[in-house]
């Protein structure tokens, strides 16, 4: 590729900026002299507009919903789970269920330690009873 | 490039999961109309668009952050979209060759817009159709120019920064595949 284009270059290039409405006014005059002496050039500049509209006519795409989910799951397979970063508990668990989790892990907590004889939590009525051998200590 | 941009990378160097999907909320669209104005064929479009993602993700680390997130992903895509029509030309596919049977008017797909009048409908699907015929033409340079310019609407100094081509081969090669693509349309439809 050279440095200086060729004059067809330069015309094609010129021709590209005047159809996308991109030149200044001295290069569009230029421009329209030559169009206003030459047809072909007219009905070639027509061709490019045309083409431009059909172009800029078609309808965007959308991706499909799944692209992403498989993305991972290639990038997870090919990696053998390598890949992507160390992930945390609360990456791959979702808080609510996390929450909830911990909830039931503090009610079972709760019911062990209250129906425990040596950690109970429940207080007690009864007297203490009192220890065997107090009463001969103490004496009638 | 934006602090987002930059945060983003920074975290997908990181291989944060989490990062990823955003990238991929973000740019899947784009990059899938990329690919299949470019390949013309549904199936491949949404391989190489997969391929893209997982590119950018593994060779995140190389990306310098002269140019923005979404030129980048754009240079990524045209040479993924490059080398698979160098590749099905290679091995003849003649699927390639035929279009996606089954696509029907990509609009059917779920653009935003109230439904066409069916005879309507019917002829935008034939125009497009021809139209993606006349694209598939194209060799791939010029393919890709002309569908960065005329599809996503990209400036000549954008297109420039993504294909590494100087200024005037970009407007010589848009020149020249705008005016194959309109002999391509005449002889389709007169």
């Amino acid at each position: 590729m050279t440095d200086s284009p060729s004059a067809d270059e330069r015309l094609a290039a010129m021709l590209s900026d005047y159809v996308d409405g991109t030149l200044s006014a001295a290069e569009r005059a230029e421009v329209d002299a030559a169009l206003a002496a030459d047809p072909a050039l007219r009905a070639e500049v027509d061709d490019l507009r045309a083409s431009v509209g059909a172009l800029k006519a078609l309808p965007p795409t959308v991706a499909p919903p799944d692209l992403g989910k498989a993305v991972e799951e290639t990038i997870h397979r090919r990696s053998a789970g390598r890949f992507f970063g160390r992930r945390t508990l609360g990456d791959r668990v979702p808080f609510g269920v996390l929450m909830i989790g911990a909830l039931i892990l503090l009610v079972v907590i709760l019911a062990v330690l209250w129906s425990s004889p040596t950690g109970s939590l429940k207080r007690s009525h009864e007297p203490p009873s009192k220890a065997p051998g107090e009463s001969l200590l103490r004496g009638p | 490039m934006t602090d987002r941009d930059r945060d983003l990378v920074r975290r997908l160097r990181a291989r944060d999961e989490r990062a990823f999907r955003e990238l991929v909320s973000e740019h899947r669209d784009r990059v899938y109309n990329l690919t299949y104005r470019m390949l013309g064929n549904r199936a491949e479009a949404e391989d190489v668009a997969q391929e893209v993602f997982i590119s950018v993700f593994k060779t995140v680390d190389s990306f310098r952050e002269e140019a923005k997130l979404s030129t980048w992903l754009y240079r990524v895509t045209v040479n993924h979209c490059k080398n698979r029509i160098k590749y099905l030309a290679r091995r003849h596919d003649r699927s390639q060759d035929e279009l996606d049977e089954n696509a029907g008017p990509v609009a059917a797909q779920g653009p935003a817009g109230p439904l066409p009048r069916p005879d309507r409908a019917v002829e935008g699907a034939q125009m497009e159709r021809v139209m993606q015929e006349a694209i598939a033409s194209l060799d791939e340079d010029h393919r890709a120019v002309v569908v960065l310019r005329e599809i996503e609407d990209l400036s000549i100094e954008e297109i420039c920064e993504i294909t590494g081509l100087p200024d005037g081969t970009v407007k010589s090669r848009l020149h020249r595949a705008r005016l194959a693509l309109r002999k391509k349309i005449t002889r389709h439809i007169g």
